[in-house]
């Protein structure tokens, strides 16, 4: 499924940046909006309705894939063993910045 | 909205913020929202400073990604700092009576570095893990899982205990009227309007605090001081029964307040629905 969406992306392909200005305009434009998929096109710029139309689709199968576990997980271990360092951290920047004011 | 709230710092814009959120909490069927201006063409920050750990490469597998720094979003997949976790929590326990899909589009309009299916992955990652602690009985997310303590209790025991120790002024709230009458349900609601108010303008301090804006919090400092006023107030001058209440167990902690300069002539509270 994963490499099947790779091959989808061949023609029409869609930037980091795309992608992101795509979903959110997704989050403001929801389901019930009229004229959806002409606004999410609009604010993502350089796109038609039928293209942002099928990118959705695209992410509704991936998300599904994702759902059902056919897609496997990132290597999330370097945070979790980090996360009473990395609360530290935020702590001392915290402290750090409250003596800059 | 992010970004908006990012380059304008002004109180306006945060009540904006706020404004578009309450929309957003209100209906869960239907909403019509505010079109939002063009976006800014640089939308998404590819470097995670707050982040820490090392880079490491793993089995992403978002297609919609590809492109330049293959590397460095490989790492930005599988690196969740604490900040982002707390956001992902607090999208979730907001969005939860939406599908899944627009539960996902919601709460990755709120990390800018996440993309949905990185989000997506995230949950199925986190309810396995949860599962397999539950199976061990043992409690390996003792961050997280004291977060949504916190959480709950506050909402569980809202008349009787406040969530934090606030640095604040002794003297009332602007939004506070004493003349009304003020049922339990009515408290109960308005509480916690403003405890979810100051559950959201603590996690944007906290995001200021990451990306050195430190000066952006003293309004979001004032604001939630303002509402832990207004409910103690509302507490204290609770008719009937709840009269016969104890005091408070907790009271706001002025002492921080010397290091602050709160300007007391500006109103920083919101007005009640």
């Amino acid at each position: 499924m994963a490499s099947g969406s790779m091959s989808s992306y061949g023609s029409g392909s869609w930037t980091v940046k795309q992608n992101k200005a795509f979903e959110r305009a997704l989050a403001v434009y929801d389901q019930d909006t009229p004229d959806r998929w002409h606004n999410v096109a609009r604010a993502v710029g350089g796109k038609t309705p039928e293209e942002a139309k099928r990118q959705y689709d695209l992410l509704v199968r991936d998300i599904e894939s994702i759902e059902n576990g056919h897609v496997p997980f990132p290597d999330y271990k370097t945070t979790t063993g980090n996360s009473n360092r990395g609360r530290l951290r935020d702590e001392e920047k915290r402290m750090r910045s409250m003596k800059l004011q | 909205m992010w970004m908006a709230t990012q380059s304008n710092s002004g109180f306006d814009s945060l009540s904006s913020m706020m404004s578009r959120h309450a929309i957003n909490f209100q209906s869960n069927t239907s909403s019509e929202m505010t079109p939002m201006s063009p976006y800014l063409g640089m939308n998404m920050n590819m470097i995670n400073v707050g982040s820490p750990g090392f880079l490491q490469t793993g089995n992403s597998s978002n297609g919609s990604d590809s492109g330049s720094g293959l590397k460095l979003d490989t790492s930005m997949v599988s690196e969740w700092s604490n900040e982002e976790q707390y956001i992902l929590d607090a999208g979730l326990e907001k969005y939860k009576d939406m599908p899944s899909i627009d539960m996902y589009i919601q709460i990755g309009n709120t990390l800018p570095d996440k993309s949905i299916r990185d989000i997506a992955l995230r949950c199925r990652w986190l309810r396995r893990k949860r599962r397999k602690s539950e199976e061990l009985n043992c409690g390996r997310r003792a961050s997280s899982s004291k977060g949504k303590q916190v959480e709950s209790s506050s909402k569980s025991s809202i008349p009787s205990v406040l969530p934090h120790n606030m640095a604040s002024y002794p003297f009332s709230g602007p939004s506070t009227s004493t003349s009304k009458q003020i049922t339990s349900e009515d408290l109960s609601s308005y509480a916690t309007n403003l405890i979810e108010q100051n559950v959201r303008a603590f996690s944007q301090i906290r995001a200021n605090l990451s990306s050195y804006k430190a000066g952006d919090n003293l309004d979001l400092f004032r604001q939630a001081r303002n509402n832990l006023i207004t409910i103690q107030n509302e507490i204290n001058n609770m008719p009937g029964l709840m009269n016969k209440m104890p005091p408070l167990p907790v009271t706001i902690n002025d002492d921080l307040s010397v290091m602050m300069p709160f300007n007391t002539m500006q109103s920083g509270g919101f007005h009640r629905k």
